[in-house]
C-alpha cells in the first residue's frame, strides 16, 4: 500500500532546510542576545538615614541604592519630585551634599521647608552615564505638613541641565522585574508558538469537516496539537517560576493565568478523547468538533478577554505588552527574532510528530494486511525513554525553601532566567530525545513487518 | 458538515470562554466595603497605594508587618497591616491585590499580598516627561 500523499513530507526539501537552518540562527542569536546583553542601569531602594526635624522643616539623609549605576565614576545630580501636589504642577528641589561611597551606593541630602505640597517624592538621579534614573515615590518626608499653598523654592532649572545617558547596548532597567526581563525571549514566545500550532490545528480540523473526513489531515491536526501542547506546558512551566519571584507566587488568581491553564487543559481533553474512540471515521470528525472548539476557546482565553480584565500579568486590561511602543528598542531586536526562532522550531517538531502519526497509520494498515502477524509482538522497551521517565521525580522534589528564596533573587533575579532556560532547553530535549526514538522504532517496525517497502 | 455547523461550534465555544473569564476574573475582588461589613471573613481588594501616607516598617520593632494605606476601586481609604516584610517597589506598584479581612479596629488584616509592576517594558525615563 503505498500512498503518495503519506509520502511527499516525508524527504525534506532544499527550502524547508534553509528555514530550519535559519530558525536554529535565530535561536543562536536569541540564546546570544538574552544573556549577552547587559542590563541597563537603576535604582533599586531608596532609604531615609537619618532626619532632623525643626519647626522650620527637615533635612533628610537619603541613601540611594543602584543597579549596575556609575556613582563612583562620574559626577551624580539628584533631586526629588512632589507626587500629587493637590493637582498643582509639581514641585522639583535638588538634592545636597551628594556623596558616591560606590558605584552603587549614593548619599544625599534634601532640605524641605514646613510646609510642602506632598509628602511623597520622586527621586532621580542624573549623571554622563547613566543618564536619568528614578525610583517613583522612594521618598516620604515624616514631619512636614503638606499644603496646597506651599510657597517653596523651585529647582526646575536643573531640568534643563541633564546629561544624556551614554551606554553600551542594553536591557532597560525595571524595578522588581530586574534581569528577568529577558525572561521576555523565553517565556512569550511558547505561547506563540502554541498559537501558530494551534491555528495549523485549527485549519487542518475545518478541512476535515468540510470534505467531510480526510485520514491525513486528521494526522495534521494531532500532530499539531500534541507538539502544541508540549509549548503550553513549558509556557505553564516557565510562567510559573517567572511569577514566584516576580509577583511572590507560584499561582495567581488571575484571568489571564487561568485562561492558560484552561486553555491547556481543553487541549489535553482533546487527546482523552480521541484515545477513547474506536471507529475511525468518528474520531475524526468528533475530534475535529472539539478541536474547532477548543480554538476558540483559547482565542477568547488567551487573546480576547485578558485585555478587557483586570490583570497582574503584563499587557493586560487594554495593552498588549509585546505592541512596538511598549518595548524597548533593545528587547525588539531581540524579542521579534526570537519569536520567528521559536515559531520555526515548533513547525519543525510539528513536522517530526506528523511523521510519526504517518508511520503509526501506516504500521497499522500494514498490521492488518500482514499475514501471520503474532499480537504479542510488543515493542522493546526504549532504555533512554526509561532514564527520562525516571529523571523525573528528582526535578519534581521540592527543593529546600529557605536557601530557594536567596538563590533566585541573588544577581538581580538572573537565576530566574537560567533557570526558566533550563525548564525549556530540558522540556525540548527531552521531546527530541522522546520522538526521535519514537520514529526509530516505528521504522524499524514497519520495515520488519514489509521488507520489501523501506520505511523511509 | 454545513457551514452554519461550524459557526455554531464557535460561537458555543466563544460564549463558554466568555463565562469562564467572568467567573475567574470578578467573583472575588471586592471593595473594602464589602470587607468591612463582614469582618474576620477573606476577601480579596484590588486598589492602589496612597502615595499621601506612608509606608511604614520597622523591622527592629516587628520583622512581619507593613502598614500602608490602600484606596479601593470604588474610592475608599483604609488602613492596611500587611503581615510581611515590606515588599520591594511597594511604593512604585501600579496596582495591589489583597487578601486579608477586615479588623474591628478598623483597619483591612493582609495575609498575602500580589503587586502589579509596570508593565511597560521601557526604560523608567518616562517618569520625567510631561504629562506623566
Amino acid at each position: 500500500m503505498k500512498s503518495p500523499s503519506m509520502r511527499h513530507n516525508e524527504s525534506s526539501s532544499l527550502r524547508v532546510r534553509a528555514l530550519r537552518g535559519l530558525g536554529v540562527a535565530l535561536l543562536v542569536y536569541t540564546f546570544a542576545m538574552t544573556f549577552g546583553v547587559p542590563l541597563g542601569p537603576g535604582l533599586e531602594r531608596v532609604d531615609v538615614l537619618r532626619s532632623e526635624i525643626t519647626e522650620n522643616g527637615g533635612a533628610y539623609e537619603l541613601q540611594l541604592t543602584g543597579v549596575g549605576t556609575h556613582f563612583a565614576d562620574t559626577a551624580s545630580l539628584v533631586f526629588v519630585r512632589s507626587v500629587g501636589s493637590f493637582g498643582q504642577d509639581p514641585a522639583i528641589l535638588n538634592a545636597t551634599a551628594i556623596k558616591a561611597a560606590s558605584n552603587e551606593d549614593l548619599k544625599c541630602r534634601v532640605r524641605l521647608p514646613k510646609y510642602v505640597p506632598s509628602q511623597a517624592w520622586d527621586v532621580f538621579v542624573n549623571n554622563p552615564i547613566d543618564g536619568t534614573i528614578s525610583y517613583a515615590n522612594g521618598f516620604f518626608a515624616e514631619g512636614v505638613q503638606p499644603t496646597p499653598k506651599a510657597g517653596l523654592k523651585d529647582d526646575r532649572a536643573v531640568l534643563s541641565r541633564l546629561a544624556e545617558a551614554d551606554l553600551p547596548f542594553h536591557f532597560p532597567f525595571q524595578p522588581n522585574i530586574m534581569e528577568s526581563i529577558r525572561n521576555l525571549m523565553l517565556h512569550v514566545p511558547m505561547w506563540f508558538t502554541m498559537f501558530l500550532l494551534m491555528g495549523i490545528s485549527f485549519a487542518q480540523s475545518i478541512r476535515v469537516l468540510r470534505i467531510g473526513g480526510d485520514a491525513e489531515r486528521d494526522r495534521k491536526a494531532v500532530a499539531a496539537v500534541k507538539v502544541g501542547l508540549w509549548f503550553g506546558v513549558l509556557g505553564l512551566l516557565t510562567g510559573s517560576l517567572w511569577a514566584r519571584w516576580t509577583w511572590g507566587a507560584w499561582w495567581v488568581d488571575d484571568p489571564q493565568l487561568n485562561g492558560a491553564f484552561v486553555t491547556v487543559m481543553v487541549y489535553a481533553g482533546y487527546l482523552v478523547l480521541r484515545g477513547s474512540i474506536q471507529d475511525d471515521a468518528m474520531r475524526e470528525r468528533l475530534s475535529a468538533v472539539y478541536n474547532l472548539f477548543g480554538f476558540a476557546l483559547l482565542v477568547v482565553l488567551l487573546m480576547v478577554l485578558p485585555r478587557f480584565t483586570e490583570s497582574l500579568h503584563p499587557g493586560k486590561g487594554g495593552n498588549p505588552a509585546f505592541s512596538s511602543y511598549d518595548l524597548d528598542s533593545a528587547l525588539r531586536a531581540a524579542f521579534y527574532p526570537a519569536v520567528v526562532g521559536w515559531m520555526i522550531l515548533g513547525t519543525w517538531m510539528y513536522a517530526v510528530a506528523l511523521r510519526i502519526e504517518n508511520l503509526r497509520a501506516r504500521l497499522g494498515e500494514a498490521k492488518r494486511t500482514a499475514p501471520g502477524f503474532a499480537p504479542g509482538d510488543a515493542p522493546r522497551p526504549n532504555p533512554s525513554a526509561a532514564a527520562h521517565r525516571a529523571a523525573l521525580p528528582a526535578l519534581l522534589l521540592p527543593a529546600q525553601a529557605s536557601g530557594l528564596e536567596a538563590f533566585f533573587v541573588a544577581d538581580g533575579k538572573m537565576p530566574v532566567v537560567a533557570g526558566v532556560a533550563v525548564i525549556i532547553v530540558a522540556g525540548l530535549a527531552v521531546w527530541w530525545a522522546l520522538h526521535l526514538a519514537k520514529l526509530r522504532a516505528l521504522r524499524r517496525e514497519l520495515d520488519r513487518l514489509n521488507p520489501e517497502e523501506p520505511a523511509s | 458538515m454545513k457551514r452554519r455547523h461550524l459557526v455554531l461550534v464557535l460561537l458555543v465555544a466563544t460564549l463558554m470562554g466568555i463565562f469562564i473569564s467572568f467567573i475567574t476574573s470578578t467573583s472575588r475582588s471586592v471593595g473594602f466595603a464589602t470587607a468591612f461589613a463582614d469582618p474576620g471573613v477573606e476577601y480579596k481588594v484590588s486598589g492602589t497605594l496612597v502615595v499621601a501616607q506612608p509606608v511604614v516598617y520597622d523591622a527592629q520593632v516587628n520583622t512581619n508587618l507593613t502598614k500602608f494605606h490602600m484606596q479601593d476601586k470604588e474610592g475608599a481609604v483604609r488602613e492596611v497591616w500587611l503581615q510581611k516584610s515590606k515588599p520591594t517597589g511597594l511604593e512604585r506598584s501600579e496596582s495591589i491585590d489583597l487578601y486579608g479581612f477586615a479588623t474591628p479596629e478598623g483597619h483591612f488584616h493582609a495575609t498575602e499580598m500580589l503587586m502589579k509592576c509596570p508593565s511597560k517594558y521601557n526604560e523608567q525615563n518616562h517618569l520625567l516627561e510631561p504629562g506623566t
